[in-house]
């Protein structure tokens, strides 16, 4: 569901059984004080201690220091994820059900959420024994948390697959409305959240929730979600199962309310789904109207596109080493040969010269010659064999990430191979940055003044900075786990997070890179919470 | 479903009687009252080994192949006022297309809903043929919306329908030549007449009557009070009244003969029910029956009658004679013709085997598909009948006038191998795979040493030709073999629908008249069935997907929508929906 999202059960169970077996010593004394997951936010690193059930915020300070904050969170952490803004962190915990002659209280399943500086907010999930263990986050509001059924792991005795549990995290713990729903279902259980923006629906605006499972999908109006329509995707007449791989959503025209859509692609099908969000006299006020278009093989990736001939769904089909335009009202297709088979698309519309139209970088070609390409949305309807620009990267991409506050740039991430690149979408150039090892691993300034460069397990760390791509290398004498820039109020830091020594971290000025006032800190697990 | 008709195997023109299902049929040019709807029209040359080279009359020794009738290979879609109709076997549902807002809406049927038809009226309304639970679902949109009637007790194993012009009447009857390996004493002899108009629960609702062996269609009398099966023992007619129950009244024999070959003839029966007119493969002679006192009048003409047309009021039939070139106005609106009152014309210098009646009955356009002819002649019926040739630019296969007579579409046919002239085994052999898009009449590779197929086939061309002026066709090469041909009510459009499964292409081209324009839209899958919604201003072309998939071409702009997951779109469940 989502990617910055963590998982913690099996530790969780452990220590629930190291708990039971030591008496009245806290379990955390026998665990090891590793660092299960860190996640940088802002102004701090969050370093989640699951055997201690908390969260340690490191803060750094002026002249390096390093402040320890320890959170304490509910028992038996489940499930752990970041907001997508990258200010606030959510922990989902179990509790604790205390048995006969168990002296700890009982503690009801909870959901934490913790923003540096802030006080920390607790929902406690007061009808739930067993609290399911799948966490989803509205990344657009981050208003909303679904908890959902984790198929791969079993949580209770019985568990309900198809239940989710809205909790909105627009008000406040106190009162907040915690809503639990179970989907209509055909026999699938949940595998997708997607939170829809605003929609201009017949009833007004309105957000929606489209949950895919294995074989149909279904919607749901986040503010009641008992306003759901569910949309097999399978016709009832034989057994073939079409899996939805991936929704994508388009508002349409803001002045009407009759062309929100909902593209999907899927798994095992070369159709494309468009569902049209049309006016109902139901209560839920409007229905989607399904339609299908086959583009030919089965799309890696498609998005909404906006282009000189109108609004598009675009599917990239690899096998035929082209893109698809679907005309969502009239179903008519342009194929349009592609330079490699790249298998996915960004829009980097208006850092590219887009304004009224879109403009696509496609990436993840496969071959190390492939590259990436700019595909100019602005010319399908006229010429579209000229809508394709190649860019010179020689090497496979396999991520694009965005630089904050450069709306104008991407860094390319390779895959396994010693390289990386700085693109620039307005010059459309892209500029190679060379690593001495493979396997690096990238991270982004909060500002987007550099990248952060790494292999994880060796000492091998560098910053390049984005304007002028000069690169410069830190001293590390540990390990390296991950690399964050952290910006605060008392300047900005490099907290290189080490593995060894119950958690370590070198602290680096990151706008000097002074290898002469960088501060190595041991040990920062073994002194937060029982000093 | 498409079906291609045997080459010559009994063919039947019933002249715009009733709308039908039955592909056999002509189609509903003249159109029932409140059916805006136009089937399409298809072609090609079915399967081989018809074997009527000579025929069974006495005018044999033709060295030329027998004139293949291409005119209704399509089972007929159905289009009613302003509604689409499209029934799904496996889903048990019928989905029914607004065609002007284009919404779908699904109905449930019975058991395997196959067949249908649409009942002329006021309403939009069908009647849907469900095969495995032997009943018929009454389907009608209305003011109040859409209310669903069944018909239970259907003779088993139907699978055909025809009504009547005024919408009264349905019956439900078995095609043999759709069933597949007919015992030989399976006589599927059961009529199931259905009153449209009575309560569906009541006695009166449907009556099984038997009719002679094996059926081959259905027609209404014009007035609604006779109906007729045209069978291998005879024309069996079928009194129709509200009061009591339908009941077979007398079987009008057609031939001295009782050894004569029922599938080499070819039965036409006027609108008004009055007469039938019977040509037989081989014949020279043409028989006109009365059929209310089974008066029988030969017309003899100077050869073999190789195609016969009837014009959809009924007021005339026109002939061809191949090996003569003669064509033969037989006036049939005072009764049984006299010989002397048939006008024959010579095409001199011509072959012309068959021919395509307009609908307003003014113009007959002549051709011959047994050779490789790159003409047509257009004969004006009037007082005095006269004619012209068009050229063409490539050989003919199939000819389909507008309804007011004033422009065609002429289908071209495959010239990959051999000579269409030679008699051998018809035009082409080309595999569809190896044959690529080339210029008009251009040979298509062949697949040398294969079996050549018997008929001819469609080309990878088509041409659309003014009649009312004496300019020059356009011929427009595809991509695909055409498949199928649809023509607006008005005469101003035409549907053309192209498809080619060795190659996955598929496409509709829409034909502009009389600008001679041409708009070609891909398909993305095989066409099955194509029609216009002339209310909506609208044509579409069905076409072979598991969820339903539609093709709706507005005809004014060219523009298309295609609309797939009808079936999907009938399972979205509204949870807040009662």
């Amino acid at each position: 569901m989502n990617s910055k999202t963590l998982v913690i059960a099996p530790l969780a169970a452990a220590a629930a059984l190291a708990c039971a077996g030591c008496g009245d010593r806290p379990a955390a004394w026998s665990q090891p004080a590793t660092v299960n997951a860190a996640y940088g936010l802002t102004g701090a690193v969050a370093i989640v201690d699951a055997p201690a059930d908390r969260v340690v915020l490191l803060i750094p300070g002026t002249d390096q220091s390093l402040r320890l904050e320890s959170v304490p969170v509910g028992r038996h952490i489940l499930t752990v994820a970041a907001s997508p803004k990258g200010n606030r962190l959510f922990v989902l915990s179990a509790g604790h059900r205390a048995p006969v002659g168990d002296s700890e209280a009982d503690e009801k399943p909870s959901l934490m959420v913790i923003e540096p500086g802030q006080p920390v907010q607790r929902y406690v999930l007061s009808s739930l024994t067993d609290p399911l263990a799948g966490l989803a986050i509205d990344p657009i509001e981050e208003r909303w948390a679904v908890l959902y059924a984790d198929t791969d792991r079993t949580q209770a005795f019985v568990q309900n697959p198809n239940e989710l549990v809205f909790v909105d995290l627009g008000q406040p713990p106190e009162t907040a409305t915690i809503r639990e729903h179970t989907l209509h279902s055909y026999g699938g259980r949940p595998a997708r959240l997607t939170f829809t923006p605003a929609l201009s629906l017949p009833v007004g605006s309105r957000r929606l929730l489209v949950v895919e499972s294995n074989q149909d999908l279904s919607i749901l109006d986040l503010e009641n979600p008992d306003n759901e329509i569910s949309i097999p995707l399978t016709s009832g007449t034989d057994n073939r199962h079409l899996t939805p791989a991936a929704v994508t959503i388009d508002d349409g025209d803001p002045a009407r309310t009759d062309d929100a859509r909902i593209g999907v692609r899927l798994q095992n099908d070369s159709s494309v789904v468009t569902l049209t969000l049309v006016p109902d006299a139901s209560p839920t006020g409007y229905r989607p109207t399904v339609n299908l278009t086959d583009v030919g093989g089965v799309p890696s990736d498609i998005a909404f596109v906006r282009t000189d001939g109108g609004l598009r769904l675009a599917a990239l089909v690899p096998a035929r080493t082209e893109a698809v335009l679907v005309d969502p009202v009239t179903s008519l297709t342009t194929e349009i040969a592609l330079p490699a088979r790249y298998q996915s698309l960004s829009l980097v519309t208006g850092s590219a010269g887009g304004s009224a139209v879109d403009v696509a970088l496609l990436w993840n070609g496969g071959a190390p010659s492939d590259g990436v390409a700019f595909w100019e949305l602005g010319r399908t309807a006229g010429r579209p064999y000229r809508s394709i620009e190649t860019i010179g990267v020689v090497a496979a991409v396999a991520a694009v990430l965005p630089v904050p506050q450069h709306a104008d740039l991407r860094v390319l991430q390779t895959a396994s191979t010693n390289e990386f690149y700085v693109l620039d979408l307005q010059t459309r150039t892209a500029a190679p940055l060379v690593t001495s090892t493979s396997a690096i691993a990238l991270s982004m300034s909060p500002i987007g003044e550099q990248v952060w460069t790494f292999t994880p397990s060796s000492t091998l760390v560098a910053a390049t900075g984005i304007a002028d791509t000069h690169p410069r290398s830190l001293v590390i004498e540990r390990p390296v786990r991950q690399v964050f820039e952290v910006d605060n109020a008392d300047g900005r830091f490099a907290v290189i997070l080490h593995d060894a020594g119950n958690g370590g971290a070198t602290v680096y000025d990151a706008t000097t890179l002074d290898d002469g006032t960088r501060r190595l800190y041991s040990s920062v697990l073994t002194e937060g919470p029982y000093q | 479903v498409t079906r291609r008709l045997l080459p010559l195997a009994l063919v039947v023109t019933l002249a715009a009687c009733a709308g039908s299902s039955s592909g056999a049929s002509a189609p509903s040019t003249s159109g029932g009252a409140g059916s805006n709807g136009i089937g399409g029209s298809g072609f090609g040359p079915g399967s081989a080994g018809a074997g009527n080279i000579g025929g069974a009359g006495g005018t044999g020794g033709s060295s030329l192949p027998p004139e293949t009738e291409l005119e209704s290979s399509y089972e007929v879609p159905v289009a009613t006022g302003h509604f689409i109709w499209s029934a799904n076997p496996q889903s048990g549902r019928v989905a029914y297309v607004d065609a002007a807002t284009l919404e779908v809406h699904t109905v449930e049927a019975g058991n395997a809903p196959t067949t249908i038809a649409a009942i002329p009226g006021a309403d939009d309304a069908v009647i849907v043929l469900n095969v495995l639970s032997d009943d018929a679902t009454i389907l009608r949109i209305g003011a109040s919306g859409l209310s669903s009637a069944t018909v239970h007790g259907v003779a088993h194993a139907a699978n055909a329908v025809a009504v009547s012009a005024d919408g009264a009447w349905a019956i439900a009857w078995t095609d043999a030549r759709r069933v597949s390996f007919p015992a030989p004493t399976a006589g599927y002899q059961d009529l199931t007449v259905i009153n449209l108009r009575a309560d569906p629960q009541s006695a009166l609702a449907k009556t099984i009557v038997a009719a002679g062996f094996r059926p081959v269609s259905v027609a209404f009398a014009a007035d609604g009070t006779r109906a007729f099966a045209v069978t291998e023992d005879g024309i069996t007619v079928i009194a129709l009244g509200a009061a009591e129950p339908a009941r077979v009244i007398k079987n009008v024999i057609v031939t001295d003969d009782p050894t004569e070959n029922a599938d080499t003839r070819d039965v036409s029966i006027t609108p008004n029910g009055g007469l039938a007119v019977i040509r037989r493969e081989g014949s020279a002679a043409i028989d006109v029956v009365d059929l209310a006192t089974g008066a029988r009048s030969t017309i003899t003409l100077s050869g073999a009658v190789t195609d016969l047309d009837l014009s959809s009021d009924g007021a005339r039939a026109v002939a061809v004679v191949r090996d003569t070139a003669e064509v033969a106005v037989l006036p049939l609106a005072a009764g049984l013709p006299s010989a002397g009152a048939v006008a024959h014309v010579t095409i001199a210098g011509e072959t012309v085997g068959s021919v395509a009646l307009a609908a307003d009955g003014g113009t007959a356009l002549l051709y011959s598909n047994a050779i490789a002819l790159e003409r047509i002649t257009v004969l004006t019926l009037g007082a005095t009948p006269s004619y012209r040739v068009v050229k063409l630019h490539a050989p003919v296969l199939s000819v389909f006038p507008t309804a007011n007579g004033a422009s065609a579409v002429v289908i071209h046919a495959d010239t990959s191998t051999g000579s269409a002239a030679t008699g051998t085994g018809g035009i082409g052999s080309a595999a569809s795979g190896t044959g690529g898009i080339g210029d008009a009449g251009a040979a298509v590779t062949a697949d040398g040493g294969a079996v050549p197929p018997a008929g001819p086939r469609a080309g990878h061309a088509f041409s659309l030709v003014p009649l009312a002026a004496d300019l020059p066709a356009k011929i427009q090469t595809t991509d695909a073999p055409p498949e199928a041909v649809v023509l607006s009510p008005a005469g101003d459009r035409a549907l053309i629908t192209a498809h080619d499964d060795a190659r996955a292409v598929y496409a509709i081209y829409l034909g502009l008249f009389p600008t001679l324009e041409v708009q070609r839209v891909a398909l993305a899958s095989p066409p099955i069935a194509a029609g216009i919604v002339a209310a909506a201003g609208r044509g579409y072309v069905a076409q072979k997907h598991p969820e339903g998939r539609l093709t709706v071409v507005t005809l004014a702009s060219g523009e298309a929508r295609t609309l797939t997951g009808f079936e999907l779109g009938s399972r979205v469940v509204d949870w807040t929906q009662p």
